[in-house]
């Protein structure tokens, strides 16, 4: 116990003093991921909208990828996007391996079929009277689609939330594509893998703790969309 | 003047043939018009189809009215999940309407709910019967043409559905807004409408339905088979101008007329002096149109009506 104990006031230490090793970690994280995140909303709710709402051949088979995608190893994610994005790949000559923009391809990846999947099955059991109601108002199209999904705001925000935490916490794809790189690629999660096989218990108390806090702070600030 | 002629309209859904077969049927305007029937008759289908929710399987349907004129409230209406006021005020937002919050106290007033209590209420603090009043003040503000209600009064207690009533017919009377309702509520319907149609397994009449269950006459003049007489209801539609009512019954009509027993539930006044009486005959409620007023509820009359008026069903 006294292990765990030291580790946590030595990770308080460490965040008080504002370590800057730290930080960088802390701050490729959070910019990679809610980049991601952002990116993966913007196509994912029209997506899921559409394949939830609308009947059109080949519907049932995206549904099944989609729903497939949702336990995609992030192992696997990191392999195929290093394959596309190494020197010799296809997309090889943009220069994305070992940078912040091949760990937010990676995290598209892992997040685009969570947020689809999920509104889409929220679309599906909404109100049957709902798109009635709103069609009947004179909502049309933009507004309509707009209005639609407001209406399903907190199980959309499910979605959103559910994505977030998997690519903020995932390791695959920042390892394999990033290259846990210092200063440059470095994520919490790779560098709590990294200092923990060094020894450095505390840091990687620290940096999980911080994972903690971002969960907890995103979580909080999207309270408002969950008030009645 | 005509709101909808519909002719041969034939509507199948998820490979259910024909859940609705109209031959013929007009609805007028700035009228109140009441579809009644049984549950699982038709009548909703019949309504999404008027309000352009559905398609039909035939084009048998003459519109006289724009289709952005038209609003809907289904059974269990939807509420957004924001206040009272947001609720209403939506579709004027949409669209671009001047005077909004004037237009929302008017429509609050015509749903009969107290604008002063209601308006910051939350889609979650109201009931049941209250909510389906906002849908329908949400509706009202919009000022439609038409306005179409499906079983508006079910789920809501007496009180709200005499309120409900009045706001249907003062809407008709001073918006110039022709309302189509469907109900099961026959006295509710009765006393709100001002054209009736019944709705039986998917077929449309108006006026309402005749159970003759008296077996000489099914026998002879339809030519059922004793079995079938016997298994299954015979229902008969008959047009409420096609029936005459008598005080006493009279021994004077020929073979090709009948006559039956039937009580007066209610009467109203309906265009150029005419009275609508609201008959029962063996639980079955219809309608029979005479320019006497001689006949009060309660009474026990008579009616009488030509066997080849009688459409079998």
């Amino acid at each position: 116990m006294d292990f765990l104990l030291t580790g946590f006031i030595k990770a308080f230490k460490i965040l008080a003093s504002g370590d800057p090793e730290v930080f960088s970690a802390i701050y490729a994280s959070v910019t990679v991921s809610t980049c991601s995140i952002i990116l993966s909303a913007a196509a994912g709710f029209p997506a899921g909208f559409a394949l939830g709402f609308f009947n059109f051949p080949g519907k049932r088979v995206l549904r099944f990828i989609s729903d497939t995608c949702l336990s995609l190893p992030t192992v696997f994610v990191g392999l195929v996007v290093y394959a596309f994005i190494t020197r010799n790949g296809p997309l090889g000559g943009f220069g994305f391996l070992f940078t912040l923009k091949g760990i937010g391809i990676g995290q598209f990846i892992l997040s685009f079929p969570i947020i689809v999947s999920l509104c889409a099955s929220a679309v599906e059991n909404a109100d049957e009277n709902l798109a009635i109601t709103l069609k009947s108002l004179g909502a049309e199209k933009f507004k309509f689609f707009c209005s639609f999904l407001w209406e399903l705001r907190h199980s959309l925000l499910t979605a959103f939330l559910t994505a977030y935490g998997r690519i903020l916490t995932e390791v695959g794809v920042s390892m394999m594509v990033g290259g846990n790189i210092k200063w440059k690629t470095r994520t919490i999660t790779t560098a709590i893998a990294l200092e923990t096989n060094k020894g450095y218990f505390a840091t990687g108390i620290a940096l999980g703790i911080v994972l903690l806090c971002i969960a907890l702070f995103v979580n909080f600030s999207l309270l408002f969309l969950r008030k009645r | 003047m005509e709101l909808f002629v519909i002719k041969n309209l034939l509507f199948s859904y998820n490979g259910i043939e024909n859940i609705l077969n109209v031959k013929d049927l007009e609805i007028k305007k700035n009228r109140v018009s009441v579809f009644s029937g049984p549950n699982g008759s038709g009548k909703t289908t019949l309504l999404k189809i008027l309000a352009g929710f559905l398609e039909p399987s035939s084009k048998a349907i003459r519109s006289f009215v724009n289709k952005d004129k038209i609003a809907y409230l289904p059974q269990d209406p939807y509420l957004l999940k924001t206040s009272v006021k947001k609720n209403i005020e939506y579709g004027l937002k949409i669209k671009k309407e001047k005077n909004i919050s004037v237009k929302v106290e008017k429509a609050i007033d015509m749903a009969g709910l107290n604008s002063k209590k209601y308006l910051n209420r939350k889609w979650y603090e109201l009931s049941g019967g209250e909510r389906k009043r906002v849908a329908l003040a949400a509706r009202f503000a919009l000022e439609p043409e038409v306005l179409i209600l499906d079983e508006p009064s079910e789920g809501i207690d007496y009180e709200s559905r005499v309120l409900l009533s009045e706001s249907v017919k003062e809407a008709c009377r001073s918006s110039k807004m022709s309302v189509i309702i469907s109900s099961h509520d026959r006295e509710w319907a009765d006393d709100t409408g001002d054209d009736f149609f019944s709705v039986i397994k998917g077929k449309v009449f108006q006026g309402g339905f005749l159970n003759i269950t008296d077996k000489d006459f099914l026998k002879n003049d339809y030519n059922k088979s004793s079995e079938r007489i016997n298994h299954e209801k015979v229902l008969f539609a008959l047009k409420p101008e096609k029936i005459q009512i008598k005080k006493e019954k009279n021994t004077s009509e020929t073979d090709s007329e009948y006559i039956l027993p039937v009580k007066v539930v209610s009467s109203k006044l309906i265009c150029e002096g005419r009275i609508l009486y609201s008959l029962a005959y063996k639980q079955k409620r219809f309608f029979a149109e005479s320019i006497k007023n001689d006949f009060l509820p309660g009474d026990n009359v008579f009616i009488l009506f030509r066997k080849t008026d009688l459409i079998p069903l």
